[in-house]
């Protein structure tokens, strides 16, 4: 019973991580259309800015990593919304096909940019949140996806506030349903994918920031996260935002009961058999009522 | 008259090949007439249907380890059991395709990439049938055409460009018949189609039953030609991208576009690595912003780029207003 | 004869000995070209990059030293390549440059998979290939006797990690005998778990956990969480740098106190230790080469050389720089013996050097010679323990320069 509950803490816990990932993977997928190959490169980058930084300094105490690497994911927040201006604006026009080869290219050229900015050794900055644990009974729980998890749930919360409440949300659903009509009615398209990308990448960066405590940086290392984000923000219905959250914590767990019970060799092809049941029995998402968007 | 120029073309290939010589060049032009074949299997489905498969290493890697494992565990020549491997693949496609009917745009894609990596899995999962993720080595020394070894690099050269010379031929005919304007109608509107009498589910099944079985075919030789098997990359998401990319590349409206493709990323995949391979990073960087900037320059692929500079020429001269038509 | 006389004679043969000594300079040996491919981009090319700095070190030394003295002191010259991190890639790269430069010799991939597709190029182009991959399947008669193995092949990783523990049950009385097993999913990992397989009946040990895991994890929590449940006491684990520091850090995390004997790779690697801190003291591992085992710090010239590099490149030098430095080396000799550029000869030459002389001797246990499948037929695995920041060799007790800090 407590090797079941211990498993299901640790898929939760890891299940944040993805959920962070998906939820901008989807985001950008429901309001601009566009699956973004490169999505994982920007946790890698915010990974690779995290230890940039800490390389000038880290402050005392058991959480000074987190202050610079949290104002890392602000870094990629800039950098999505310089994708979007460079590249993403224009290919917004390109068919599906062309847009899924700029993003493939992207990724390949942002991992190859990693490796010659950063070179290609594994980096970890050394700080005591690695290895610390609280033990509750028989189960442990890591501080650091501990962390993750946590903010994971409170950003969850925010981007449900963004989404439902604000101007960007509404502006954004109606984007997302037909852009002629909402541009027709004097909605800023161009500002929504702006935001959007913005959102999107810093959302990748801030999943790097937090794991960046006790996981390495390389400069594939966006690539282990970003396939299971994909599979889930399918199991949740494509573009449904907080879907992607329950998506990414439903995978984790998953993978994590049946890496305990069977075999983490295994886990893999659980979860794409998962998917692939989802996708055939409920092509609209386990957590989408009907085909909608956002 | 196509026919006597496309043999004509067809011939010099094997000629320039025979003359080549040089190992490495041979080898080059096979590894792109291979990737040329796929691309252009590849094609048959996915660029006519609009649907895109992320997922096609699933049949190169079905259709070469079910050869080896039948050579390798109970002695059938490849040259018979590369038979098996490709009807195994088309099987395969049938499944899948019955499956993933209903799901268009990036639910197929995403579909067709979660079955290539449970093909990965089972090769993975099994070790003692499959040699797991130690992968297959296939060293020899003699020639033997049952088991499709031959020590000289030109005949692998050989069989890769009539394979893909075939291939475009009756990729071409498929275009033109029936089947081609069935897939086409399918491309714009199923709905369309299916009103004017298109059986939607049989064709879609049968076109990617077909573009499974090239795909196979290229991939036998493929594996005898390098001599060696590798799970993660036979089975594996890089070369799944690969095969669409160079599709796209070249342009997927275009029957010449995937060969087109294939030569472009070959040679700045090649370029790169003997100019700046040597100081890492630089090469994988150089393909991708390379792809990149391929695409926001003409994201219809460099066939479509080239037509346009024909056009452009054309204009100057004062020849323009005529539209060249893709092929 | 006159003072005067004798200054000039002297001066004479100075003269003389000079212009001889210029001339065999100025038509000085046409350089003899040696490929290092390696993969040194993508995942792996941390590795890639390691053993290309050893062996450049080595070139360096040689060429220094007067080169190839029976080829007129010809200098090493070396062309990087990036074999990339696929088998296609590893193919190309390998044809591409045997097509482009007079190869004597090749020396290169380090990753298995990359250094077996490259095999039959090698053979067909009649090259030998001087490797520091691990893969039992470039040791076996189909590489046609081109492929020379100067490090471990992966089975004898497994095996010693095994005898280790025999050695700390009966000199250490530590008692040990549920073991787990776990490792990566590739040839490496698999090769690791064959050699324990092959031994662990034999030592009395109960395998209570085997299992294969995927290379680059996100969570190595469920793992642990098995681990700690079969009740195993030892671990045998094969893994990279990325995966090694969860699983120790999950374990650490979970209060585990099993004992972690790695397979090389992530367990000895520099950036385990930069990732770690002091924590990393007191972890074992096997490594096919050690910068503190006694073959090398008996000597003064290599103890010289391991400072060289960690002063160039900031880490101590790691097994992939030391097989490379040693590889180089290996192949210097075959030159010499050789007298002659011509490849076939170099490998008919590598085929019989037996060297226990110079930098080649880096190797443990300071003799490197090949068998029939070219297999090295003298090296021994090590075990080493972290101690202070770095791997200190501690078994076997022939090449052990420090002792076990009992965990």
């Amino acid at each position: 019973m407590v090797f079941l509950l211990q498993s299901l803490i640790n898929g939760l816990l890891i299940g944040g991580v993805y959920a962070l990932v998906a939820m901008g993977l989807n985001l950008m997928f429901g309001v601009m259309k566009l699956v973004n190959f490169a999505h994982g490169e920007f946790l890698m980058a915010g990974m690779y800015a995290a230890v940039l930084l800490a390389g000038l300094g880290v402050p005392a105490g058991f959480w000074g990593l987190y202050w610079v690497a949290l104002p890392g994911a602000f870094l990629m927040g800039g950098l999505g919304c310089a994708v979007y201006l460079l590249l993403l604006r224009r290919a917004a026009a390109f068919g599906e096909a062309a847009q899924i080869l700029l993003t493939v290219g992207l990724s390949l050229g942002m991992q190859g940019a990693a490796q010659v900015l950063a070179g290609s050794d594994f980096r970890l900055v050394p700080n005591p949140i690695n290895g610390a644990a609280l033990r509750l009974g028989g189960v442990t729980v890591q501080i650091g996806p501990l962390v993750a998890f946590a903010v994971a749930l409170a950003v969850t919360a925010a981007m449900a506030w963004l989404l439902g409440r604000s101007w960007f949300g509404r502006a954004a659903r109606a984007v997302a349903e037909d852009i002629a009509l909402a541009q027709a009615l004097g909605v800023d398209a161009r500002r929504v994918f702006l935001m959007t990308a913005a959102l999107a990448a810093g959302l990748a960066g801030l999943a790097g920031a937090l794991i960046i405590p006790y996981h390495y940086t390389f400069p594939n290392v966006g690539q282990s996260f970003v396939i299971v984000a994909f599979l889930a923000i399918v199991i949740a219905g494509l573009g449904n935002v907080l879907g992607a959250v329950l998506g990414g914590l439903l995978l984790g767990m998953v993978q994590s009961v049946t890496a305990s019970y069977l075999d983490l060799d295994l886990s893999t092809a659980a979860i794409y058999v998962l998917f692939l049941a989802v996708l055939l029995l409920r092509p609209q998402g386990l957590f989408t009522r009907r085909a909608r968007t956002v | 008259m196509m026919l006597l120029k496309a043999l004509a073309v067809w011939v010099l290939a094997l000629a320039l090949g025979f003359f080549a010589g040089s190992g490495y060049l041979v080898q080059m032009a096979t590894a792109t007439a291979i990737l040329a074949l796929w691309g252009q299997s590849w094609n048959l489905f996915s660029g006519l249907s609009g649907n895109i498969s992320l997922g096609h290493s699933a049949f190169v890697a079905t259709a070469v380890y079910i050869t080896l494992v039948l050579f390798v565990r109970w002695g059938v020549p490849p040259l018979w059991g590369g038979f098996c491997g490709v009807g195994a693949a088309v099987a395969l496609a049938a499944l899948i395709g019955a499956a993933t009917l209903r799901l268009h745009g990036p639910y197929f894609s995403l579909a067709t990439l979660a079955a290539a990596a449970v093909v990965l899995a089972l090769i993975l999962h099994y070790p003692d049938l499959t040699g797991g993720a130690s992968g297959v080595a296939l060293a020899f020394t003699h020639n033997a055409a049952l088991s499709l070894e031959f020590t000289d690099g030109r005949v692998y050269y050989a069989i890769a460009v009539t394979l893909l010379f075939a291939t475009t031929l009756l990729v071409r005919w498929v275009r033109q018949s029936r089947l081609g304007y069935y897939i086409a109608a399918i491309k714009s509107s199923e709905q369309t189609a299916a009103a004017a009498g298109v059986h939607v589910a049989r064709v879609k099944v049968a076109a990617f039953c077909l573009s499974a079985g090239l795909t196979a075919v290229g991939s036998v030789v493929y594996v005898f030609y390098l001599g060696f098997a590798d799970p993660n990359y036979l089975a594996g998401l890089t070369l799944s991208i690969e095969i669409a990319l160079v599709a796209f590349l070249g342009g997927a409206d275009f029957l010449l576009g995937p060969l087109v493709g294939a030569i472009f990323f070959e040679l700045i995949d090649t370029g790169a690595n003997a100019l700046v391979g040597a100081s890492g990073g630089w090469d994988m960087m150089v393909l991708g912003f390379a792809v990149v900037a391929a695409v926001m320059i003409e994201p219809r692929g460099l066939c479509a780029m080239a037509v346009r500079g024909w056009e452009a020429l054309r204009c100057a001269f004062g020849y323009g207003g005529k539209t060249l038509a893709p092929v | 004869m006159t003072a005067r006389f004798r200054g000039l004679i002297a001066a004479w043969v100075a003269a003389a000995a000079f212009l001889v000594v210029a001339m065999g300079q100025a038509r000085a040996a046409a350089p003899v070209n040696v490929a290092l491919i390696f993969p040194l981009s993508g995942p792996n090319a941390s590795v890639g990059e390691q053993s290309v700095n050893g062996a450049k070190l080595a070139a360096e030394e040689i060429n220094q030293a007067g080169g190839i003295k029976s080829l007129g002191g010809a200098q090493l010259k070396l062309i990087v390549a990036d074999s990339t991190n696929n088998p296609q890639g590893s193919v190309t790269t390998t044809e591409r440059i045997l097509a482009q430069h007079q190869l004597s010799a090749v020396c290169g991939m380090g990753i298995s998979p990359l250094t077996v597709a490259a095999m039959p190029a090698m053979v067909r182009h009649h090259v030998p290939l001087v490797t520091n991959s691990i893969a039992e399947e470039l040791i076996t008669p189909s590489n046609g006797g081109y492929v020379f193995q100067v490090g471990a092949h992966a089975r004898q990783f497994g095996e010693q990690q095994v005898r280790f523990l025999r050695y700390l049950n009966t000199q250490y009385r530590m008692n040990l005998t549920k073991a787990g097993v776990l490792y990566i999913n590739n040839p490496y990992g698999l090769a690791t778990r064959k050699g324990i397989e092959h031994v662990t009946k034999a030592a009395g040990l109960e395998v209570v956990f085997d299992s294969a895991y995927p290379g680059n994890i996100t969570d190595a929590s469920p793992l642990v969480a098995r681990i700690q449940r079969s009740g195993a006491q030892v671990l045998f684990a094969a893994s990279y740098v990325s995966d090694a520091q969860l699983i120790l850090t999950a374990l650490r995390g979970a209060d585990s106190h099993i004992l972690v004997i790695g397979a090389g790779g992530g367990y000895i690697w520099p950036p385990i230790g930069q990732a770690l801190g002091k924590r990393v003291n007191g972890l074992l591992g096997v490594a096919m080469w050690n910068f503190n085992s006694m073959n090398v710090t008996r000597n003064r010239h290599l103890v010289e050389v391991t400072r060289r590099y960690a002063r160039l490149y900031g880490t101590f030098m790691p097994e992939q720089a030391g097989t490379g430095y040693a590889g180089m080396f290996v192949i210097a000799a075959a030159l010499e013996r050789a007298a002659s550029a011509d490849p076939a000869k170099v490998r008919d030459a590598l085929a019989k050097v037996d060297i226990d002389r110079g930098g080649a001797t880096i190797m443990q246990p300071g003799r490197v010679a090949f068998g029939p499948n070219g297999g090295n037929k003298y090296i021994e695995p090590v075990v080493v323990q972290w101690q202070g920041g770095v791997p200190h060799t501690i078994f076997p007790e022939t090449l052990a320069t420090a002792h076990l800090h009992k965990p």
